[in-house]
């Protein structure tokens, strides 16, 4: 932990003093999650290159007052759900609610390509994630790239920290029920009733 | 079982699997790294940001709204007494701007995009540019006092 904080305090303050490698190791390291935060939101391939594209101008912006290095990860993602909610309300899709609107979208924002899939276990297990509650497909969006960054994760669901490990492995369990073709046990089909907690 | 499925995977076993579906069906495109790469070269270390302290757009009153063409949209920026008020109005798909700086004198004046810089004529502290294309832009100002201040990225 303590390497990571450094080598993350020494890239930003790198990057701060103008070293574009340092810059180009920072967008390597966290582009991936960053475009899995704004995929989350059901985003197609043009917006989700905006919030890519402005969360890293806002850490431009930034680069000399990111207090806490070991922020660093929450902050970008914090500033990417910001965005990604910011592109859906552009769209003239407002809701009383960003996060109730990312539970209602429809599928045929789903730019995947399942025909890349070969492996007959990876197709099932594609299937079996786009099975899923809403609420678990973005977590476990994220959750791959962070498997543990509870708190990020909570910041760009909107639910509470201490939520997200429970809601974690509900979501695991609903996956892998689906994946043996078991019963889901919770048969309101809702790890997202975990929002209301 | 055929062997798809292991009940016994582990939780962490399952999410690296997923992560491996993930990038082979929904990869990073390669010019989303590009292109942060080259962000970069957007930064001065010289300059003063004006932070967006105020953007209709995200008022609640907004989410009642019927977005149209000739919407008007107000976005403020402040940096210590310097305010930046822009008035962004829709037309299709370019925007026409005008803002009005107060707290300083005002020398120069930019509208900066990802790609380019266009400099704008001053009067009174107002300027105007119609047909900017819809996207990402900042201002660039150049107070009388000889301080470079830039507005934080907004899309417009």
């Amino acid at each position: 932990m303590t390497d990571t904080f450094s080598a993350t305090a020494s890239l930003l303050g790198r990057a701060a003093q103008g070293d574009q490698r340092a810059w180009n190791d920072l967008v390597v390291q966290h582009t991936s999650l960053l475009h899995a935060v704004a995929r989350s939101f059901r985003l197609d391939a043009a917006d989700v290159a905006d919030v890519v594209q402005t969360t890293w101008l806002r850490l431009l912006e930034h680069l000399d007052r990111i207090e806490d290095p070991t922020r660093l990860v929450g902050w970008l993602v914090t500033t990417a759900r910001r965005e990604s909610l910011r592109v859906l309300r552009r769209g003239g899709r407002e809701r009383p609610s960003a996060e109730d609107f990312v539970l209602d979208r429809a599928d045929d924002a789903d730019p995947v390509d399942a025909g890349m899939l070969r492996d007959e276990r990876d197709r099932a297990l594609w299937e079996a994630y786009r099975a899923l509650p809403d609420r678990c497909r973005q977590l476990l969006r994220i959750a791959v790239y962070e498997p543990r960054a509870y708190e990020e994760i909570s910041a760009v669901l909107g639910m509470p920290v201490g939520s997200i490990g429970p809601t974690r492995r509900r979501c695991l369990t609903q996956l892998r029920a689906l994946l043996t073709g078991s019963v889901v046990e919770d048969e309101d089909g809702g790890a997202g009733e975990e929002a209301r907690t | 079982m055929n062997g798809i499925a292991d009940a016994d995977e582990s939780d962490e076993a399952l999410l690296a699997r997923l992560f491996e579906v993930f990038e082979q069906t929904d990869p990073v495109p390669a010019h989303l790294l590009d292109g942060a790469r080259a962000l970069f070269g957007l930064r001065r270390l010289d300059e003063e940001l004006a932070e967006l302290v105020r953007d209709s757009a995200e008022e609640p009153g907004r989410l009642l709204t019927v977005r149209g063409e000739g919407d008007v949209r107000l976005i403020s920026f402040e940096t210590g007494p310097v305010t930046v008020e822009l008035q962004v109005t829709e037309r299709g798909a370019v925007r026409d701007l005008v803002a009005q700086v107060t707290g300083t004198g005002l020398a120069r004046a930019e509208v900066e995009t990802p790609r380019e810089r266009q400099a704008i004529a001053v009067e009174d502290s107002v300027f105007t540019l119609d047909g900017v294309p819809a996207g990402l832009l900042r201002l660039r100002l150049l107070t009388s006092s000889g301080r470079d201040l830039v507005t934080s990225w907004v899309r417009v």
